[in-house]
Parts: C-alpha cells; sequence; structure tokens
C-alpha cells in the first residue's frame, strides 16, 4: 500500500475558527481508511479538507505526490468523491439525476453511465424513484454509487452507515469492500466501530489533532479506543474469532 | 406539444384586442390588419414570449440557487428592486433624452442594479439555508421598494402627465412594448438563457450540495453569485418595459418539474422557458378579454392563475421533501 494522500502538519478550519490542528497523516491506496472521533473532533472537517471545503490554515495536503492547493478545483474530481452523510432533496430529483450529476474526466457522465453504476450496486430500481422519498439506506447508496461514478481513484464516505438497521449496515460495508478490491481509496468518517474493524488504515481524532494513526491491526486496542471516546471501551473476541467492541460502565 | 400550445396561443393574441382580427386577416392581411399586426400586436405578442421566458427560467434559476422552492424574482424582492430601479433610470432617461438617443437602455441597466441591490438586501436580511426567512425577508424589501415606487410614481406624474407608462409599471402591463423594447429585451434575454443553458447541470449540482458541487468541481459560492447575476439580468430585461408581473416565475418551473417527475434542470429551463412565455400570452389574452372593452393589469391574470398553485404547494407538504 502505497501513501496516496498525505497531510503535512495541516491546520484548517472556517470562518468560526480553525477545527484541524496541525495533522499528520497518511492514506493509503488501495484500502480502507477509517477517521474516528467524537462528535465535533474534526473527521467530516478533515474530509472536506480533502475536497478544498475547508479554509487553509497552515500545512498542505498532498494527492498522488500533487499538492492538493496546486489542483485547480476543476480537476478535482478526477482525484476524490464524496458522498456527504445525508442530502435534503426539496425539488424532486430522482435517483438518476443525482448520480448523472457526477463528473469523470472533466465531462458530466451519461444517464446510461449512470444507470450502469446503479446496476453494479444492485440499485438499479431506484433509479426513477424521487431521491426525497427514499429510505435512508437506499439514499446512501445512492450517494456511494454518485460518488463511484465519477470513477476518481479516493472515494470519501461520511458517515455511510448512520441511522441504518443492520441488513442495510451490511450492505452499504460490502459494497465498501467491493469498492476496496477495486483498487480505491475509501476513506470513510464514521462512528461505526463496525466498519473500524473491517478497515486497513486508522486515523483517531481528538479535538482537531491525531492521537494516533496507522495500520488497523496494529493501532487499534481498547486503550485507544477509550482515550478517544472519553469512555471504556473493550474490543472482544466473538467465537468465530472476530473482533467487536462493547461499552464498559 | 408545449410548441404547437405556444403558436396557438402567439395566433390567439395576433387575433384578439380592441379589434377583431380574424385568422383569414392574419393570413392575407388587409393595409390596416397588417399595420395592427406588425406596430401593436405581434412586438406584443413577441415580447410576451420573451417575458414569459424570463420570468420562469429566472423563478427555477432562483429556486435552484437558493435551494428553495418558493423562491422567484417576485417574492425574493429582485423584481420590485428592478422596478424601482427602471423607474429611477426613467428619471434619468428623461433628463438624457435631450442629451443621448438612446435612453431606452437605462431603463434595463438601472432596472438590474435595482434588482441587484435588492436581491443583496433579501440576502443579508435572511438567515443562511432558511427558506422562510428568504421569504419573509423577501416580502418585507417588496414592500417597502414598492411604497417607494409609488412615490417616484406619484412624484414623476406631476412631472410628466401623460406619461401614462409610469402609472402602469406599478401594475404590470404589455401593452408598452414594440419593436426597440423587444430589441433589447431580446438581446439581454437570449445570452442570459443559452448560458443558463449550458450551466442547467451546476445548476442541478447547487441544488443538491454545496459540499457535493465542490467534490465535483464548482465553486459553489461564485457559482450562485453568476447565477444571480444572470437571473438579475433575466428580471430586469423583462421588467423594465413591463413593470411587475408576478408567479409566473414561481409556478412555472413547478408545474414542468411535477410534469416531468424530475428537477433535472436540463429538461426543466427549456421547458419553464417556452411554458412561461405561453402562460403569459394567455395571461395576455384573457387581459384583454376578462372584462370588456378595457384590458385587465396582467398581474391581475398571473396572480389568479398562480395564487392556488402557491397555496397547493405549501399545502402538499410532501412536495417540500422530507423535512417539511
Amino acid at each position: 500500500m502505497a501513501d496516496h494522500i498525505k497531510l503535512n502538519d495541516f491546520s484548517a478550519g472556517y470562518r468560526s475558527g480553525e477545527v484541524l490542528r496541525k495533522i499528520n497523516a497518511e492514506i493509503p491506496r488501495p484500502g480502507i481508511t477509517v477517521i474516528l472521533g467524537q462528535n465535533g473532533s474534526g473527521k467530516t472537517t478533515m474530509l472536506r479538507s480533502l475536497i478544498k471545503y475547508t479554509i487553509v490554515k497552515g500545512g498542505s495536503i498532498t494527492v498522488e505526490g500533487k499538492d492538493l492547493d496546486r489542483i485547480h478545483l476543476s480537476e478535482l474530481p478526477n482525484y476524490v468523491a464524496y458522498a456527504p452523510a445525508w442530502l435534503e432533496d426539496q425539488m424532486g430529483f430522482t435517483a438518476l439525476n443525482i448520480v448523472s450529476s457526477a463528473r469523470v474526466s472533466g465531462r458530466w457522465i451519461t444517464e446510461d453511465e449512470a444507470v450502469e453504476v446503479l446496476e453494479y450496486l444492485h440499485i438499479g430500481h431506484l433509479a426513477q424513484k424521487r431521491f426525497g422519498e427514499l429510505s435512508s439506506g437506499q439514499m446512501k447508496m445512492v450517494l456511494i454509487a454518485r460518488a463511484l461514478a465519477s470513477g476518481a481513484p479516493t472515494v470519501m464516505l461520511d458517515e455511510p452507515t448512520s441511522g441504518l438497521d443492520i441488513s442495510n449496515k451490511k450492505r452499504i460495508m460490502k459494497m465498501i469492500r467491493m469498492l476496496a478490491e477495486r483498487r480505491l481509496s475509501v476513506v470513510v468518517a464514521t462512528h461505526d466501530l463496525d466498519i473500524a474493524l473491517i478497515s486497513d488504515w486508522v486515523i483517531a481524532i481528538k479535538n482537531g489533532s491525531i492521537i494516533d494513526s496507522g495500520a488497523r491491526n496494529k493501532i487499534i486496542s481498547s486503550a485507544l479506543l477509550s482515550d478517544l471516546y472519553d469512555t471504556n471501551v473493550r474490543m472482544v473476541k466473538l467465537d468465530n474469532s472476530r473482533l467487536t467492541c462493547v461499552m464498559d460502565d | 406539444m408545449l410548441l404547437l400550445f405556444l403558436f396557438a396561443l402567439v395566433l390567439l393574441n395576433l387575433m384578439i384586442g380592441s379589434v377583431y382580427i380574424p385568422l383569414s386577416g392574419i393570413l392575407f392581411p388587409t393595409s390596416i390588419y397588417r399595420e395592427i399586426i406588425y406596430i401593436i400586436r405581434l412586438p406584443e405578442a413577441v415580447g410576451a414570449v420573451i417575458v414569459g421566458a424570463d420570468l420562469a427560467v429566472a423563478g427555477a434559476v432562483m429556486q435552484s440557487v437558493f435551494r428553495n422552492p418558493l423562491a422567484e424574482p417576485y417574492v425574493t424582492g429582485t423584481a420590485s428592486g428592478a422596478v424601482f430601479g427602471v423607474l429611477v433610470g426613467f428619471s434619468i432617461g428623461i433628463f438624457a433624452r435631450s442629451l443621448f438617443g438612446f435612453a431606452l437602455i437605462f431603463e434595463p441597466a438601472f432596472g438590474f442594479i435595482g434588482a441587484m441591490a435588492a436581491t443583496a438586501l433579501v440576502i443579508i436580511f435572511s438567515r443562511r439555508g432558511d427558506w422562510l426567512s428568504l421569504i419573509l425577508a423577501g416580502i418585507a424589501i417588496s414592500i417597502l421598494l414598492s411604497a417607494f415606487v409609488m412615490l417616484l410614481d406619484s412624484y414623476l406624474l406631476t412631472k410628466t402627465p401623460s406619461s401614462l407608462s409610469i402609472l402602469l409599471l406599478l401594475f404590470g402591463t404589455l401593452s408598452g412594448l414594440n419593436v426597440n423594447t423587444d430589441i433589447i429585451m431580446a438581446l439581454l434575454t437570449v445570452p442570459a438563457i443559452v448560458y443558463i443553458l449550458y450551466s442547467s447541470k451546476k445548476l442541478n449540482l447547487i441544488m443538491i450540495s454545496d459540499e457535493v458541487a465542490q467534490s465535483s468541481g464548482v465553486d459553489p459560492g461564485r457559482f450562485r453569485l453568476i447565477m444571480l447575476v444572470v437571473s438579475g439580468i433575466l428580471t430586469a430585461a423583462a421588467l423594465s418595459f413591463t413593470g411587475i408581473i408576478g408567479f409566473v416565475g414561481l409556478i412555472t418551473p413547478h408545474i414542468i418539474r411535477m410534469m416531468l417527475r424530475s428537477a433535472n434542470n436540463t429538461a426543466v429551463i427549456p421547458l419553464a422557458a417556452v411554458l412561461g412565455a405561453s402562460i403569459l400570452l394567455l395571461s395576455n389574452f384573457l387581459s384583454k378579454v376578462l372584462i370588456p372593452e378595457t384590458t385587465v393589469p396582467i398581474t391581475a391574470i398571473t396572480s389568479i392563475l398562480g395564487v392556488p398553485m402557491l397555496m397547493y404547494l405549501i399545502k402538499k407538504e410532501d412536495y417540500f421533501g422530507r423535512s417539511y
């Protein structure tokens, strides 16, 4: 796994103030990277920084060796794709409209290509449904389809499993694995420790600073999670030798 | 289908007026008919097409830009600002007419400045992302500017009492349109609508989400500003010679979205332009036949057509998506 994206002493935020402070981190490709942290710790800000949607206060980000600052906004879709945690559509776009709004290699994707992506993710039947009328799980899948449609080597997902039932969550997790198998770099900001446990790489953020980052099997531990969330979290091995996390009193 | 409807309405507008011209009279006009058609009715019908298309497209753009289903030039104060600007331009024009031969251009130019200033005020006084506060700020600014329009109107009438067109700006009418005004409107409208059509996919993006737009290579803040300026040009072009015409910008894009069952601007914008033109032609026709021997202000007709639609949209909660 090569370093695909690098953050070097990177600080960023919004007009209201700084959120990320002197972040040093790597994101490999291919693979699944999770960004963990409490609410307001800077997870989404980190994703937003990768789409140049924050105010840079210091340091730099390199993507495939290029300074993100030097990548023109119009070329950004060639490098990263982003699926927000949630979308509110008040106007009545169809799922197909949403996916068709993706850009690939400097052009808009065609409706046929959009249908292809939806079918690839087994949600072709949603194409003509109104986005606002979809269930939360279906919405998340359409947003992931949109990110995937751009063909960017890095796909960033913000809270892809929040508010989903177990079966929908399983589908999303399967989708995330599938993307990583396509040699993509999948960056997930999440509270969902189940996703953390299928990841390759972990970035743990607390109050805008990194407390640890690295290969998941090396760094993730009960101590790290407890420190990260300021509560006792214990990692437990299940019968089938898989790990899970439980909260302790 | 929509184009046929538009064509039929153009014919109807050529036929109906203080003098009835039969269809045969339009196909084979006598010299009097020819004069009525070419000097009065055709410029009026062409003007109606331009104004209707302008307002409908400006409405569709504003609804996308503000991500607000109730936005349109009339509701957001842009139209009142444009009319106020037009009156200021008209006043300057009165004095400048002796200096320049092309004073007609003052009206849309100042209309545009007024439209932009009013829109800026409304944005400043509304809360970001709150569609209701945008509408309330729009109504407040509209009322204030309408008051200024009335004051300026009264003043101008003391200076040029014969100029009925000043008073008509308050009500909205197509009767002031002629070949010259049509040419000016078309020169402003055609490039603006072509640019909007070219940008329709980007409009979809900012309607979806700012972050999504940014990640797709579109700077949402900059693009919004460009689109507001272009819709300000459309509003100024539409209202400079006609006065305030409400609700066409609101209802037309919604009707198209309902017909298409999609909000895709690539289809919504061109179809809204055609339907907007048709609605204005229909309103113009109705304004002439509703009360015999007089022409009703066209805003009365567009409001009667538009307000029930607005009420329906407010009541039909699911139309606004999941959270309302």
